[in-house]
């Protein structure tokens, strides 16, 4: 089975997402579903990925034309198996009678499709669909961080210790990949909150423009992120799903900075500016530091 | 039920072609004939160019043409009006920004971005590329950020926005929150700055153009999150029909929303394959994407919260402001911000809330990095072995390695282009 998807995988592992969708609805091995994506000339339209779009909208224009086409394939599996359309049940990639071992397969259902000899009357050929969704509303996500810090005041350096988050994202069509990209997000948020500076001198010249200027975290900054889900199925959209991509990089910062500052409290330390680097933190412990021995 | 329904933790399909060096990605299109486009780009964030010449970088060996903001008169991108949020006051109303050049001319009028390429031979990096000299700049004063685009008597990016100020806006019942803090029995007070960023995708963007001049027609594959989008603002720039410009993105290495946007380069390089008869590729390099990809956040805000006695939110003033994104070719300025407030106005429920934002158009620094300079008779801080640079470190930035180095570093992993396969020039049948 084809599935060309307006939506474009970025790393996030759509092919397997939309492929779990068609396995969920007709029971064919995952193997067998190919999905085409980014290509102008293989598909109509699309609006592309970006802002958590893909599975809000490109899924539920899959779930549409997923419903067309078992419809489509009901009906000429009742015209082959002689049986009223009602009465056709859809399971393991066979439309059968319910209540007898009268049965065709989907794939044998695709090849009549395409011949109008063996179609019911004023059908026309072929198995497929194409249907576009456009959001009526957004998802709402939502969702916890919490984030433990330990400051070394002499350097001002902040080590994340623990962090945990959990998070309500409606329905949930592959959950690893899922905490993958909350991953993801929580690394690139710590990134921000701790590392990640963008300099621009007075003649407007980028100073941090390279990997070696501009310090992106790395592996042995980050800590295991612990994660669990408290779902609540989305309401605006027919999958019930929420979007994910953008969760992990909202929720951290502002964890970070809240445990950073919760343990710079007892010097008197009450804001710090993004990203709270080493030199940021050891100023402002140095700064609050005569005023709590005052 | 067959394996893999929804609600299951199964492993990626696409990693068995990842994992084993299958994967397609646009710096993996090989077609006959590709030339190899390189930017090059102003190093100082606002000039005007006074003159390029082009003869030297014309007669290196392996050059195959030279092409400049000159030969490319006339392709110009309109941009759609600069937009505050759906409702609410805005200050200019609707106003649009200029045309934008896809590419700045010799001696334009102004420039942000003064550039200049040229294709060598495939695959064969310039021994040494054209120098810089050969480009002649009058520089101009620069805004750095919000605070110094914003300042009285600020240089100014475009002539056209007085103030460096793309649109700036309110919205919700000013009156209604006035009287909320009247009796609120505890205000809280909030200012933040979220840091701007630098998206740093693993895979910089890129993009392959192909002209069949017999049919007219365009193909370009093109490292981007919404190749739709690419292809009919390309369609607009180039004047041809959606039929005639086939986008296509292979296998992309993180996008993070940078990606979305249709980008100057991806219109030069399909004006240039057609102009040179040659397929076209151009991939940005790690500094090409930290000055000339969209960067993230970059906004000051303030906030105040009005609460009763027992805690519950009366009211939320809220002022915001932010930077225009950089030098995507469909600048969408308002976007980020008014998307903001929306969300901010339905998290909070209370009389009403106003929200300012204003949105300052900025001068995007489009230079190169700054030369290294090495400090009067020391040597160089940086990195020691065996121990990590951390922010805050004083260091400055590495020479770029020898070209004989960057070669070798290249899809070390990955089978030789010849035994790739390559993308079917039609498109799969569906």
């Amino acid at each position: 089975m084809v599935v060309p998807i307006g939506t474009r995988s970025t790393g996030q592992g759509h092919e397997t997402a939309y492929s779990q969708l068609i396995t969920e609805a007709f029971g064919i091995d995952n193997e067998l579903v190919t999905v085409i994506q980014g290509d102008t000339a293989a598909i109509e339209n699309g609006a592309g990925t970006d802002g958590s779009r893909s599975l809000p909208a490109g899924g539920s224009a899959l779930k549409a034309a997923i419903d067309v086409v078992i419809e489509k394939g009901k009906r000429i599996a009742a015209h082959a198996l002689e049986a009223a359309e009602a009465d056709i049940e859809l399971a393991d990639g066979r439309f059968t009678v319910a209540g007898t071992d009268r049965a065709i397969s989907l794939a044998d259902v695709a090849r009549r499709a395409e011949d109008p000899a063996q179609l019911p009357d004023g059908m026309a050929p072929g198995l497929s669909a194409s249907e576009s969704y456009k959001p009526k509303a957004s998802t709402y996500p939502n969702g916890s961080h919490v984030c433990e810090v330990e400051i070394d005041p002499d350097t001002g350096i902040v080590r994340v210790e623990r962090y945990t988050v959990v998070d309500d994202f409606g329905e949930v069509v592959n959950p690893m990949l899922l905490e993958g990209q909350v991953h993801g997000g929580v690394a690139q948020g710590i990134g921000q909150a701790l590392y990640e500076r963008c300099v621009y001198d007075s003649d407007a010249q980028l100073v941090s423009g390279s990997l070696m200027d501009y310090c992106l975290p790395r592996a042995d900054d980050l800590p295991m992120v612990g994660f669990a889900m408290s779902p609540t199925r989305c309401a605006t959209n027919p999958l019930g799903v929420k979007g994910c991509g953008e969760a992990g990089a909202i929720g951290a910062p502002p964890a970070v900075i809240n445990a950073v500052l919760d343990a710079l409290a007892p010097l008197g330390v009450t804001a710090i500016d993004m990203p709270a680097t080493p030199e940021r933190v050891w100023a402002a412990i140095q700064a609050a530091r005569p005023a709590a021995a005052a | 039920m067959a394996k893999f329904g929804v609600g299951q933790g199964m492993k990626r399909k696409e990693d068995q072609r990842f994992l084993t060096g299958q994967g397609m990605y646009t710096d993996d299109v090989a077609v006959d004939g590709l030339v190899r486009a390189v930017l090059v780009r102003a190093p100082m964030a606002h000039a005007r160019i006074t003159g390029i010449d082009t003869a030297a970088a014309g007669a290196a060996p392996g050059v195959l043409a030279v092409l400049t903001g000159d030969d490319l008169a006339g392709r110009r991108h309109r941009q759609p009006a600069l937009r505050g949020p759906d409702q609410g006051k805005r200050r200019p109303a609707g106003r649009s920004a200029p045309p934008t050049p896809c590419w700045p001319a010799t001696a334009s009028g102004t420039s942000a971005t003064p550039w200049r390429w040229w294709s060598p031979k495939p695959w064969s990096r310039p021994a040494t590329r054209p120098s810089w000299s050969s480009v002649s700049y009058d520089a101009l004063p620069a805004v750095s950020d919000i605070e110094s685009a914003s300042a009285d008597g600020a240089p100014l990016v475009w002539d056209e926005a007085p103030g460096n100020l793309c649109v700036d806006w309110e919205t919700g019942d000013a009156g209604a929150v006035k009287a909320a803090f009247a009796k609120a029995a505890t205000v809280t007070e909030l200012s933040l700055v979220n840091n701007r960023i630098v998206v740093n995708s693993i895979e910089p963007r890129g993009a392959v153009a192909e002209h069949d001049p017999a049919t007219g027609a365009y193909t370009l594959h093109v490292s981007t999150q919404g190749p739709h989008g690419v292809r009919d603002v390309l369609c607009q720039i180039l004047g041809v029909e959606a039929s005639a410009m086939r986008v296509v993105s292979p296998d992309v290495g993180g996008g993070f929303g940078m990606k979305i946007f249709p980008y100057r380069e991806h219109a030069l390089v399909a004006w240039a394959a057609r102009r040179v008869g040659r397929p076209v590729k151009w991939i940005g390099e790690r500094t090409e994407s930290f000055v000339s990809d969209t960067q993230g956040r970059d906004h000051r805000s303030t906030a105040r919260m009005a609460l009763d006695a027992d805690g519950r939110f009366l009211a939320l003033d809220g002022r915001h402001q932010g930077r225009s994104r950089r030098l995507p070719l469909a600048l969408r300025p308002g976007h980020p911000d008014r998307r903001r407030l929306r969300h901010a106005g339905r998290a909070v429920h209370h009389p009403g809330d106003p929200r300012a934002g204003a949105l300052l158009l900025h001068q995007h620094p489009a230079g190169r990095r700054l030369p290294r300079r090495r400090p009067p008779g020391g040597r160089l801080p940086g990195r020691t072995p065996g121990r990590r640079m951390r922010q805050g470190d004083r260091h400055r930035p590495r020479r770029d390695p020898a070209p004989q180095l960057r070669a070798g570093r290249r899809h070390a992993l990955t089978p030789p282009r010849s035994a790739r396969p390559t993308i079917p020039a039609t498109s799969p049948a569906t």
